[in-house]
């Protein structure tokens, strides 16, 4: 257990102190400079049992410490909560792991952006508990294929999740209308 | 979904003014046709009085085309789908008229608008509910309504639009009822401009 903590202080000073340099870029790609972020997505689901229909808004904090040019990996946390219809009730609070697979400056969606951006693709894995209810957990399984990093952050539209019940059993799926990330200092 | 009052008006008059909005998008390449532009945006229909809901609950989003009437007006014309829960059960068919409030919206190729303004856009919407769910038959809505859009930054002379914060408020004919419903954000990418425009 000491052991463990050490090395916790030890990556937290690594992120605090010396994260932003751990990234390192090869020529002719795009990636964040900063490692703290926040999020804000617009989502809703097809899970019955697990998750009610309905809009919900999943605002989110985090810290991308692990930057290459290949790949990163962020840790997040989040608040997802029913929007429409708005049930504060049914908040649920959630952890994720975030893992960018690339950053790609030639792709063909670049005539749709007036200026460069990067195609960032994500997969995530998360899993929500309802503090204030006995609501199953949710975990979800995230790709976010039109991810677009654009020099303060990350674009992403049409996200899908796929959701399972504490038992790792399928519950259903969700939808992500936009998930914006921005890099903060 | 008890709510939900699904109640077919099929008024003549609005079917009519659909058709009117329909022919203006169509007219588009006369005198003072500018533009043509892809829209995708977000939309959310909110619970009104009594209960009362346009659609049932879950995300939904729009994709469609909007073209320049006028440096200042423009015509929308979209297919509003839901996503979750049951994609494409409820649709949308969505025609408006939008008016650039602060600045012109496009002029021409070589003269730039200011890159902000607002919009606000009148329009009729025709539901089509439980599409394709099993059990329930299909019922339609017509909806009128009004939106103001406070945030328009970009425009399509730079090549693409963004508005977001959208707010409105329809009315259904059939239901007789009212409620209020938002775009949270919306995109305008720039097609084409047609022939009399520079």
């Amino acid at each position: 257990m000491k052991h463990r903590g050490f090395v916790a202080l030890f990556v937290a000073a690594l992120a605090l102190g010396g994260g932003d340099r751990l990234y390192g870029q090869a020529a002719g790609r795009l990636g964040p400079s900063n490692i703290f972020y926040s999020s804000v997505a617009l989502q809703g689901f097809s899970a019955p049992g697990l998750a009610d229909e309905g809009e919900y808004v999943n605002l989110g904090v985090g810290i991308d410490p692990f930057q290459t040019a290949g790949a990163s990996c962020a840790f997040g946390l989040h608040w997802l909560f029913p929007f429409n219809p708005f049930n504060i009730a049914a908040s649920r609070i959630g952890l994720s792991v975030d893992l960018t697979i690339g950053r790609f400056l030639q792709h063909p969606l670049n005539a749709l952006f007036m200026r460069k951006v990067s195609l960032a693709p994500m997969v995530s894995l998360s899993g929500y508990i309802q503090p204030a209810s006995a609501g199953s957990p949710m975990l979800l399984v995230t790709c976010q294929p039109l991810r677009f990093f654009s020099g303060d952050g990350y674009y992403s539209a049409a996200a899908v999740d796929i959701a399972f019940d504490a038992g790792l059993q399928y519950r259903g799926w969700g939808f992500r209308l936009f998930d914006f990330t921005y890099f903060i200092r | 979904m008890e709510n939900v009052i699904k109640t077919g008006t099929g008024t003549k008059t609005m079917c009519l003014l659909f058709a009117v909005i329909a022919l203006l998008f169509g007219a588009a390449p006369g005198p003072g046709a500018q533009d043509l532009s892809f829209s995708v945006s977000t939309w959310s229909f909110f619970e009104g009085a009594g209960g009362y809901r346009p659609a049932d609950p879950g995300c939904y989003g729009e994709i469609g085309a909007t073209v320049g009437l006028t440096p200042r007006i423009e015509a929308d014309l979209g297919l509003i789908g839901s996503i979750t829960p049951s994609p494409a059960n409820t649709l949308f068919f969505n025609a408006g008229i939008s008016y650039s409030i602060i600045g012109k919206r496009y002029i021409d190729s070589v003269e730039p608008t200011g890159l902000f303004s607002m919009l606000l856009t009148a329009g009729v919407m025709e539901g089509f509910h439980d599409v394709w769910q099993s059990g329930a038959p299909m019922s339609t809505s017509t909806h009128l309504y009004l939106k103001l859009t406070p945030f328009s930054v970009g425009s399509l002379y730079y090549g693409k639009r963004d508005r977001c914060f959208s707010v409105g408020v329809q009315y259904d004919i059939g239901a007789s009822a009212w409620s209020l419903f938002t775009t949270i954000i919306a995109s305008d990418i720039f097609l084409a401009k047609f022939g009399n425009s520079r």
